[in-house]
């Protein structure tokens, strides 16, 4: 694949600053603007190349944990009186119908999703006491799984412009 | 630089009014400093006419900013403990008088004395024979703070905790509501981090003074000696082991534990102190600093955005560092 118009214009005006501006500034605040300038260009310019791919594959581990979890929350017949059960089976039922029908955009769909993760978190988190051990741990796992996804590629556009190493 | 010029104007004119027995007043030089990403500060060199000769002075300015990254802003409490803590052993500078009126300068400010000195980062990296007086100095400013008698410091605009568990409590729910207010988007990672907080606070063994943004950026150093401790923007009453968490977030955040490990820092505390620091407890407090940092930083990229500051310095840290903060107490979780 061609590297995007966007990356390249935004590479060059990265350049521009560090070749041309930076030197011939004196003043300190001056100086550090210009700088971080310059590296907010370079790793905007990474994002735009690997956006949409990374974005898909994130909306598919999104997409697997909170169906697992929804699974597991019909299945648990227990609880069908609880209020933050039922609310949570009502979200992910609406969000993954909408992953079903396939928003136009992958962006909103990655939105959406992590919006829904932040809701069956805290959702998990309220019925810790309701759920049997197991099966929490078991949920957990599975959101953190995808949690993970996101921090890896996250972490990975600053590792690889910036040549430093995880805290 | 328009609008240095526009505060040089107003701040003479404060100055006039405010000391008009200062002839021929005129603020001769202000600059405003490249330190931190929340408060605004400029120093600036005044003169005047007095008994027909010319005096001079050259204070610092720290202002709350239009837009920053730790809300809710609040001038006073840091102004009150500058004040307080000044002569206790803990170097800090002199402050001099506190404006609340939004109308002299655009937002509330202190004026403090000008400390001259490097930061102790730089001083840390550049002057490697000082390195161990410096990290004696560091470690025993803390410790001092630490011990120090809040109930005689007198502090009206900082609340005791109601108990063992209430700083923790407050610190999670002030930087969620950040991350709620603040968010550009839903943050399920922060989400994750803050429920573990919240099922893991641990009981404050102590209650003291807590600097809120110990690290080595908020020194400065001369001759090989701290000579004052900055940014008191975020100073609270509550678990000391809060400062150590953060201290070593942000030793990992500035690489500088490569060369002063986590365990030294500890061991040095526990001995100056006297304190034997709880090992569960550091771990909570360490996970809530990259929170409170991450928290920081989402605000800080809204402010930026938000601002008519041309300052972008926030937008480059926070866009390299946000991925960062949430990766290592992720990590440290086992996920």
């Amino acid at each position: 694949m061609e590297t995007p118009i966007t990356t390249l214009i935004l590479e060059r005006c990265a350049e521009t600053i560090e070749k041309v501006i930076i030197p011939n500034l004196t003043g300190a605040f001056e100086f550090e603007n210009a700088m971080w300038i310059a590296i907010i260009l370079h790793i905007l310019a990474t994002n735009v190349e690997e956006n949409s791919q990374e974005l898909s594959e994130e909306n598919e581990g999104m997409g697997e944990a909170l169906g697992q979890v929804l699974e597991v929350l019909r299945e648990e017949k227990a609880l069908s009186q609880n209020a933050v059960r039922s609310d949570l089976i009502e979200t992910l039922e609406g969000e993954l119908r909408k992953v079903e029908m396939g928003p136009p955009d992958v962006s909103e769909e990655n939105y959406n999703l992590k919006g829904a993760l932040v809701h069956t978190i805290n959702g998990l988190d309220a019925l810790t006491d309701d759920l049997p051990k197991e099966t929490l741990s078991s949920l957990r796992q599975q959101v953190r799984s995808a949690l993970r996804q996101q921090l890896d590629h996250s972490v990975a556009h600053v590792i690889s412009r910036m040549g430093g190493v995880p805290l | 630089m328009e609008e240095t010029q526009d505060m040089k104007q107003r701040l003479e004119a404060y100055l006039k009014a405010r000391f008009p027995q200062r002839e021929e007043l005129s603020v001769v030089e202000i600059e405003r400093m490249p330190v931190g990403v929340s408060y605004e500060t400029y120093l600036f060199t005044a003169s005047w006419k007095e008994r027909g000769d010319m005096a001079s002075e050259s204070l610092v300015i720290r202002m709350e900013p239009e837009y920053g990254p730790v809300p809710p802003y609040d001038v006073r409490p840091q102004y009150e403990v500058l004040k307080s803590v000044h002569g206790s052993g803990v170097p800090v500078p002199k402050v001099h008088w506190l404006e609340m009126d939004s109308n002299a300068l655009g937002r509330p400010f202190f004026v403090m004395d000008k400390i001259e000195g490097t930061t102790l980062t730089s001083t840390f990296s550049q002057a490697l024979e000082h390195r161990e007086q410096l990290t004696k100095d560091y470690v025993s400013i803390l410790a001092t703070l630490h011990a120090l008698d809040r109930e005689a410091l007198s502090l009206s605009t900082l609340d005791a905790p109601a108990n063992e568990r209430h700083y923790a409590e407050k610190e999670i729910a002030r930087w969620e509501w950040v991350v709620a207010d603040t968010q550009y988007s839903p943050q399920p990672v922060l989400a994750e981090l803050i429920c573990w907080l919240k099922r893991n606070i641990p009981p404050a063994e102590r209650t003291t003074l807590c600097h809120g943004d110990y690290h080595s950026r908020n020194f400065l150093a001369r001759n090989g000696r701290i000579v004052a401790v900055l940014d008191w923007e975020m100073v609270d009453i509550g678990d000391p082991i809060s400062d150590l968490g953060w201290h070593s977030m942000f030793m990992r955040v500035l690489r500088e534990s490569l060369w002063w490990p986590e365990a030294d820092f500890i061991r040095s505390y526990e001995e100056m102190s006297g304190v034997k620091v709880n090992e569960e407890s550091l771990f909570f407090w360490k996970i809530l600093a990259f929170v409170k940092l991450t928290a920081i930083g989402i605000a800080g990229t809204k402010a930026a955005l938000e601002s008519k500051d041309p300052d972008v310095r926030q937008l480059g840290i926070w866009n390299m560092l946000l991925p960062l903060l949430q990766d290592a107490p992720a990590r440290m979780l086992g996920f």
